[in-house]
């Protein structure tokens, strides 16, 4: 425990949903996005997410961290290291699982465009 | 000076882990349930909108959707649980390192060191639920006092997200109005002798002569005097440490109920030949062996007994085992799980009388058998070697007697022997 497998194989291939390879995924929760994030880390041991990419593929530059801490997210439904990140001079919350998945709660219930 | 104990109980925990996960679960009746394919299929939590329509832990889930028809099942996650609880006890750490774990959801918290930096037992209370609710994302109950038995007691007093101190001031109105059978350690058999004494209340037993206890129940009759009391003075162990260990046991819930001594026999053979190879394993003998049998309706009985030599033997373990089931149950309902535990744990290499009645030679010939049995299933695997009778029911004899899950149950109060300090403070008083 403690130690997670982030290059482990993921037997589906093909269209399939990240539920359908991941089952500690959980399916159906309308208000949460998983995104793809590069991140970085310091020499000091730090995790630092550094962008983003939202579902429509575009790609978005994390241009300031301000605050880290443990979180949940009622509305979205999850808990993790919630990083409160400047985006294009908009505030948002992005969270790190820590099982190598990141999400961020939407605004508007899937859907309904994002 | 007083301890400042906390006792910290996360509600329902595994159905507040889900509900987090998925918030549609919030507004609805749900319970975690096992797989009923697997036929571990009872309610290990229930959220509660269920609780309140009748829907208890341990209630198979035909029972459950009887109760409430309505009612949504979520399979059991546990390693997300598991994640969930160390994430939790991280929160605790940061109060004390005396933290003992009771099952996944309950801790005891010994904050008395820390209290001059953090403040006092309430408020250290107030901030870890705080905290547990904002950065965990579900809520616990907390009691507040300076023995863990009336800290217990408070975090089960009020629920769900509360918070209940029981000081020196306040114990007698609240504590003692308490039903006795809230008290740990009394179960359904002490309620009633307890009942049949007129004892009904935490107060009335705090108040029986402990002379009477100990004529009525043994030591346990003091144990429970000095819990009452508030006198308990049982440490909070602190954080990973462990017990050594006391002894070795196996238990499963079967494929299907166990119906005749034919199906417990399979059942005990596969459960005494783990047992008796950890015991082997680790290097041990035991001289006390223990049944456990839970019937299809959940009533359980056990009983144990000492044997004259001290045995990691699978054919031994499993002989006593199958006689002391004989005593205890008599087939009123199928079985449902059963469970073979060695204790009073000795290193294997102790000498001992040899029983005029026992055949050393053919002793010593079973455990050669067993050995060779365990060198061949450890480069051949389990199933390359088994006794004829797993081939009497080979979808019986396919359950996992290897696993063990114990390390999700909480240990015993007593794990560490009786630490409440009964003895001694009866002998001053």
């Amino acid at each position: 425990m403690g130690v997670y497998d982030y290059h482990r194989e993921i037997q589906v291939s093909g269209p399939v949903t990240l539920h359908e390879k991941m089952p500690e995924v959980t399916e159906g929760n309308p208000y949460k996005a998983y995104v793809e994030v590069l991140a970085r880390f310091t020499t000091d041991g730090q995790l630092l997410p550094v962008s983003l990419v939202w579902e429509s593929g575009r790609k978005y530059e994390i241009d300031h961290i301000s605050r880290v801490q443990r979180m949940a997210s009622r509305k979205a439904g999850g808990a993790g290291i919630c990083y409160t990140c400047r985006i294009l001079n908009q505030e948002i919350q992005l969270f790190y699982e820590e099982n190598g998945l990141w999400f961020v709660t939407r605004k508007q219930a899937a859907g309904n465009s994002a | 000076m007083d301890r400042t104990i906390l006792h910290s109980d996360c509600n329902c925990f595994y159905a507040s882990v889900e509900m987090l996960h998925q918030p549609r679960l919030w507004s609805i009746p749900m319970a975690v349930g096992g797989d009923p394919e697997a036929r571990h299929g009872i309610v290990l939590t229930a959220n509660y909108i269920a609780k309140k329509r009748g829907v208890k832990t341990g209630m198979a889930l035909w029972q459950a959707r009887q109760a409430c028809p309505e009612i949504t099942f979520v399979p059991p996650r546990m390693d997300l649980y598991i994640k969930f609880s160390r994430m939790i006890r991280e929160i605790y750490g940061e109060y004390t390192d005396l933290v003992e774990s009771f099952g996944l959801d309950e801790a005891w918290l010994d904050t008395t060191a820390s209290c001059g930096i953090k403040g006092d037992g309430m408020r250290i209370a107030k901030e870890i639920s705080d905290r547990i609710k904002k950065e965990i994302g579900i809520t616990v109950s907390v009691g507040v006092s300076w023995n863990k038995i009336y800290a217990k007691l408070g975090s089960d007093y009020r629920k769900p997200d509360a918070i209940t101190e029981f000081s020196r001031e306040n114990y007698k109105d609240i504590v003692w109005k308490i039903p006795v059978e809230d008290l740990l350690y009394v179960g359904r058999a002490t309620k009633r002798k307890l009942y049949n004494f007129g004892i009904t209340t935490i107060g009335e037993l705090a108040e029986t002569d402990p002379d009477m206890l100990y004529r009525a129940f043994g030591k346990i009759g003091l144990m429970l005097s000095v819990f009452a009391r508030g006198q308990d003075q049982t440490p909070v162990s602190r954080e990973h440490t462990q017990a050594s260990i006391k002894s070795i046991g196996n238990s499963t819930t079967t494929p299907r109920d166990l119906e005749n001594d034919e199906d417990v026999r399979l059942v005990l053979y596969l459960l005494s030949e783990s047992v008796a190879k950890r015991c082997r394993d680790n290097g041990f003998v035991g001289d006390v062996i223990e049944v456990y049998v839970r019937d299809n309706e959940l009533f359980s009985v056990g009983r144990q007994r000492k044997i004259t030599v001290p045995t990691n033997i699978s054919h031994e373990i499993e002989a006593t085992a199958m006689e002391l089931f004989h005593e205890v149950y008599h087939w009123e309902r199928p079985i449902r799980s059963i469970g073979v535990r060695v204790a009073d744990l000795k290193p294997e290499d102790i000498p001992w009388q040899i029983s005029l009645f026992s055949d050393p030679v053919r002793r010593e010939k079973l455990l050669a058998a067993d050995r060779a049995a365990d060198d061949i299933r450890r480069r051949f695997g389990y199933g390359s070697i088994q006794r004829g009778i797993m081939y009497r029911d080979r979808y019986l004899s396919s359950l996992n007697a290897t696993a063990d899950d114990h390390m999700v149950h909480p240990h015993s109060y007593l794990e560490r022997g009786n630490r409440s300090g009964a003895e001694q403070i009866l002998l001053q008083g």
